[in-house]
């Protein structure tokens, strides 16, 4: 019996370590040259503390809108931070007049829309969605 | 109402120059627009603070509006119109109803960033967003600290992040120009039936050459900052309570010293030392500065500590303390300029919107009716509360 309630929970540690794997996926502009991107480099990116890829290109983030549950799965996984958080760095970056936050979109098929249309853009939508041929995922390393 | 106009017609001037031939669209993604606001209520008991009165008042307001726009992918234009209301303070009659904050072009090459035009001045946690009430557990930063004016500087400023390796980094800017020195003083009671009057002083001061480092530490959160500069203080419109301190010897040497002493400027400097832990759950901070002129030199400081125990609830408790030393002739005098304790409760009613209740005792000779510096403390409290919201 303890055997089995032992692997059941394993089963389901597994089965959670793999949804929060899989919550949300990063997408880039198809004719972008990379293929992985670091944790750091990405956090950066989508706090505009770094302006380009680590290819080169010049960086456009895009976030999805306040409120996206993937939008928390991102900061978390991301950033090591809440959504909140990120957003309350936001505002002090916005009224010391440093910068401003990229751009949102409302939903997964705007950000791929976005992301397939703009050079450089860079982007995360939830992990089932559908991709097109405009966009390619980035694999994120620690 | 003619400077209103001015400050409209100009802002509209200035977009129209920015925007290029461009679809709406791509002019649209080009310009950004925020805000923020500060709505308060205010009592005080007998003796009035920072234009908080004995009698109730809702005209204490904050407001400003942002505009910035995406010259290219380096290069950003920003206005910021700003308004506040303080009551019963002299400031609220002597404060355009619309009010340039900042207006300045940013420049970024590299990991360098430039501005200039009137540009917020990178001093201490709080003092480019001290008006955000979004961002601040009271109704303003402490204000011992964060006095009026010495907000924006009239020059150029230059910044650089410096990574220092294992998440350790630098944020450090330099400055150059010239900034406001606004004092708001309570002259003696013979001037107003009410026992004050008081006076409004706009002194300039020159030639400030000055910098803040920030030490970004791998404690996400948690930071720690220098800063300081020297500058040549104006001497005309020096006056009211430097003037009150200065002159606490005969009278007639007072009024020689401060003919004398309107001519030219002065040097000074101001320095000040920081830190700023702000985590998920509880935030600490604490300041020390001293500004000094040739014979006047004010120190001050806060420690402020916030607790959210619940997701939208927090609580927050403050500690102010400045001084005053003068010398002169007739020798040092020292007194306690103000002493401030507060305590607040932050209620977010929403992502963007947030409620807060709070309460002062001060004491000290910092209120709006002329306390002798030269004699005995005072005694006081005020309560605000307020909505702030930005977006």
């Amino acid at each position: 019996m303890k055997r089995i309630i032992l692997t059941v929970a394993a089963l389901g540690l597994f089965a959670a370590q793999r949804l929060e794997a899989q919550e949300f996926q990063v997408v880039v502009n198809a004719g972008a040259s990379l293929t992985e991107i670091s944790r750091g480099d990405l956090s950066k990116i989508f706090q505009k503390k770094k302006n380009k890829l680590p290819s080169g290109e010049s960086a456009n983030p895009v976030d999805l809108g306040t409120g996206a549950a993937v939008r928390e799965s991102f900061s978390q996984a991301v950033h090591g931070r809440s959504a909140n958080q990120i957003a309350a760095y936001w505002q002090q970056q916005i009224f010391s007049g440093r910068g401003v936050p990229p751009e949102e979109k409302a939903s997964d098929d705007e950000v791929i829309a976005y992301v397939s249309s703009t050079p450089g853009a860079i982007g995360y939508v939830s992990a089932g969605a559908s991709l097109g041929s405009g966009v390619k995922t980035l694999e994120v390393s620690d | 109402m003619h400077s209103v106009f001015r400050v409209v017609a100009s802002t509209f001037l200035v977009a129209a120059i920015c925007l290029q031939p461009e679809s709406a669209d791509a002019q649209s993604e080009r310009l950004q627009v925020h805000g923020f606001l500060s709505q308060g209520m205010g009592q005080s008991g007998d003796l009035g603070v920072a234009g908080v009165g004995p009698e109730a008042t809702w005209d204490y307001r904050t407001a400003a509006l942002q505009f910035g726009y995406q010259i290219s992918d380096t290069e950003r234009f920003v206005l910021q119109l700003g308004h506040r209301r303080l009551a019963h303070s002299p400031l609220s009659d002597a404060l355009d109803d619309v009010f340039v904050d900042w207006g300045f072009v940013q420049s970024r090459y590299g990991s360098v960033t430039f501005r200039a035009g009137k540009v917020p001045m990178p001093r201490g946690i709080f003092n480019e967003t001290r008006d955000v009430g979004t961002l601040l557990p009271f109704y303003r930063a402490p204000l011992s600290f964060y006095t009026e004016g010495i907000e924006t500087i009239d020059g150029i400023t230059s910044g650089r992040m410096i990574s220092l390796g294992d998440s350790w980094q630098l944020d450090a800017t330099a400055f150059l120009g010239s900034w406001s020195f606004v004092q708001v003083q309570a002259e003696q009671a013979e001037h107003d039936e009410h026992g004050a009057s008081s006076l409004v002083t706009d002194t300039r001061a020159q030639r400030a050459l000055g910098g803040q480092v920030w030490l970004e530490t791998p404690i996400y959160g948690l930071r720690f900052g220098f800063g300081g500069q020297r500058f040549a203080m104006e001497n005309e419109g020096l006056t009211g309570f430097f003037g009150a301190v200065h002159g606490h010897g005969e009278e007639e040497g007072a009024e020689e010293e401060e003919e004398e002493a309107e001519e030219g400027t002065q040097p000074g400097s101001l320095w000040q030392a920081s830190l700023d832990g702000n985590f998920d759950r509880f935030t600490v901070r604490g300041e020390y500065q001293v500004f000094a002129l040739e014979e006047i030199t004010y120190y001050a400081g806060y420690g402020q500590v916030g607790f959210r125990f619940a997701d939208r609830l927090s609580a927050h408790v403050q500690a102010e303390l400045s001084r005053v030393r003068a010398a002169d002739e007739d020798g040092d005098l020292e007194f306690k300029h103000t002493r401030d304790l507060a305590a607040a409760l932050n209620f977010k009613l929403s992502p963007a919107m947030l409620l807060k209740i709070e309460g002062h005792l001060q004491n000290g000779h910092a209120f709006d009716t002329y306390i002798d510096p030269t004699g005995p403390s005072a005694s006081g409290k005020y309560f605000i509360t307020s909505i702030a919201v930005a977006f």
